[in-house]
């Protein structure tokens, strides 16, 4: 199902020049949960989102530098957009941004406002090591 | 025209020193009490009316002339038992007493404890209020000068010998005395007009208090100044409703907090207690739910504040209050506090706070993104290629405005958690206190607005 006759994919390796079928090798799944496991924190995004804007933010704010991966920037973006938005069980509103910290969802914006409020954001910071204090 | 209040006429020294000699004739001073007269408007001598020239008689020569002979004692009399003769002449009324005064003086001093004049030191003299009455004084002068016609000589030497009787020391306490009485007498007067003003304001803010209430019910909402139609202009019913549900909520709050503070008052178990608090925090996820659905109707208007009380409105952030600066109010109120209570408290101020300024950036990105949109959308090239570029621009504008529903959503959420935490974080005692600060904050800056479109305009 992942190799889908889908035009979108068609469009994207128009763009990019990669054999679909090499592409195949991995799942949207999959990549997201490689991606998501190389770093401390993950924030999947897109470049001109402000939601995602406001999330870098506050992670700065916390002094910690999440490893941002903007799908409107990879080509398989599409997909992983997919892919998250079965993660977060995403309604109309955008997926972006989704967090990922020591390689475990954390969730969309509300999420990880929600978390920081009750205090428990920075514990998980601290025991995926991306803050030291 | 004088008032009555502020003229006195005083055969006393003034306050600012001058003549020793002139004003004292006897014991003390001529007092002509006020409450004797309330028609006699009460005249203020000057320094030195006699050194002023006589040729101004014609004042005097009106009077009817009770200055010859033996009459002093009557028109003194009259003075103070018929205010009537002093309304005689509607211009020189005011010169009765002073010539009356005059008359006394004039007069030997064998008929002074005869005369209906009160040696009173009850009066007061109101030398700060009258300043300006130059015209008064002249008239003075002229009466003085001419007081009596030809007996002014003798006013003179009578009035000069008995100050020569004077003592100094007596003049003394008689002036700190007075002054004193003046002192408290003006004392009085402020605060009564004080009172007056407080009063007024208080009749005014319990008829607005009414008129807003009436006004709301008929789903008017009242703005301050300009016009008031701003309110539901875009969005019409969506809007209006969204306003009368929030005045609505705001009445059911009231409710629960005054139960919640009739409880607090009274011994009252923790268990009942909480059901208060569980009750008043259920309401206000209502309001958050309210809010919600306002604002997938019309985002702007939630927005705009234009729901909430002008002051109120003042402090807004993202369509609501500003939890960390809610925190802060509660700061001094919450104690005692355990420690960890106290580092819970603490670090829940610094997280809504880091997570404002998150959103606040994210705000700001917004409107930068937007501009630029419709910057670029500005300036285009000619042709077909214009409109298509012109809708393309719009088009992505219109999907960055859909992101500020999710603003707002997100700092709703944010007050909400903040709330939450806060009553995960303290006892139920504590929490009921929490909540009554709350309210109370808010309600000082509805009557803030209350009082501020109230006040006076000049």
């Amino acid at each position: 199902m992942q190799y889908g006759a889908a035009a979108a994919e068609q469009a994207w390796t128009a763009y990019m020049p990669m054999p679909a079928m090499a592409a195949a090798a991995e799942t949207a799944a999959e990549r997201v949960e490689r991606v998501a496991s190389e770093s401390a924190v993950v924030v999947f995004s897109v470049s001109s989102c402000c939601m995602c804007h406001a999330v870098k933010r506050l992670f700065c704010g916390l002094g910690v530098s999440p490893a941002v991966h903007e799908l409107d920037l990879d080509p398989c973006g599409r997909d992983i957009e997919r892919a998250l938005s079965h993660l977060v069980g995403g309604g109309a509103a955008p997926v972006v941004p989704v967090v990922f910290i020591g390689g475990k969802l954390v969730g969309a914006m509300d999420r990880v406002m929600a978390a920081h409020i009750n205090g428990s954001l920075v514990p998980l910071l601290k025991e995926a090591g991306a803050l030291w204090l | 025209m004088h008032h009555h209040s502020s003229h006195v006429f005083r055969a006393e020294e003034q306050s600012g020193g001058g003549t020793a000699g002139y004003n004292h004739i006897g014991d003390g001073a001529i007092f002509l009490p006020p409450l004797l007269h309330p028609d006699l408007p009460l005249l203020r001598t000057s320094p030195n009316p006699i050194s002023k020239s006589s040729s101004s008689l014609t004042a005097g020569n009106n009077f009817p002339p009770p200055l010859a002979g033996g009459n002093q004692h009557g028109v003194v009399v009259g003075m103070a038992a018929a205010p009537g003769m002093a309304t005689a002449t509607a211009t020189d009324r005011f010169c009765l007493p002073r010539m009356a005064a005059a008359a006394a003086a004039a007069s030997q001093l064998e008929n002074w404890g005869d005369s209906g004049v009160v040696v009173s030191s009850t009066f007061t003299d109101d030398t700060s209020t009258d300043v300006d009455d130059t015209a008064d004084k002249h008239h003075h002068h002229a009466l003085m000068g001419g007081g009596g016609g030809g007996c002014r000589g003798e006013l003179r030497g009578a009035i000069f010998s008995a100050v020569s009787k004077e003592k100094t020391g007596d003049q003394k306490t008689q002036r700190r005395l007075e002054q004193n009485r003046e002192a408290a007498r003006k004392s009085r007067m402020r605060k009564k007009a004080y009172i007056q003003q407080l009063e007024s304001s208080r009749s005014k803010l319990a008829n607005l208090e009414q008129e807003l209430q009436r006004a709301r019910q008929q789903g008017i909402f009242i703005t301050t100044g300009g016009s008031g139609d701003h309110g539901q202009s875009i969005g019409g019913n969506g809007t209006l409703a969204f306003d009368m549900e929030y005045a609505r909520w705001l009445d059911d709050h009231q409710r629960h907090i005054n139960d919640l503070r009739v409880a607090m008052n009274a011994p009252i178990g923790d268990d009942d207690l909480r059901v208060l608090v569980d009750g008043v925090m259920a309401h206000y996820d209502h309001v958050f739910r309210l809010k919600g659905l306002a604002t997938k109707i019309d985002v702007f208007h939630v927005l705009s504040g234009m729901w909430l009380s002008p002051a109120e409105r003042f402090f807004m952030w993202l369509g609501g209050f500003r939890s960390s600066e809610l925190l802060k109010v509660l700061a001094s109120h919450l104690e005692p506090l355990t420690d960890q209570q106290l580092m819970g408290i603490c670090n829940l101020q610094q997280s809504s706070q880091q997570a404002e300024d998150a959103l606040s950036q994210g705000m700001e990105a917004l409107q930068q993104t937007l501009a630029d949109t419709l910057a670029s959308a500005a300036a285009a090239a000619g042709g077909v290629d214009n409109v298509t570029n012109y809708m393309g621009h719009m088009a992505v504008a219109m999907a960055k405005l859909t992101t500020l529903e999710n603003f707002l959503r997100q700092a709703d959420l944010l007050r909400q958690q903040t709330l939450q935490q806060m009553h995960r974080i303290l006892t139920t005692r504590q929490a009921a206190r929490a909540l009554l600060v709350i309210s109370d904050y808010f309600s000082r800056l509805r009557a803030l607005s209350s009082l501020w479109l109230a006040r006076p305009r000049d």
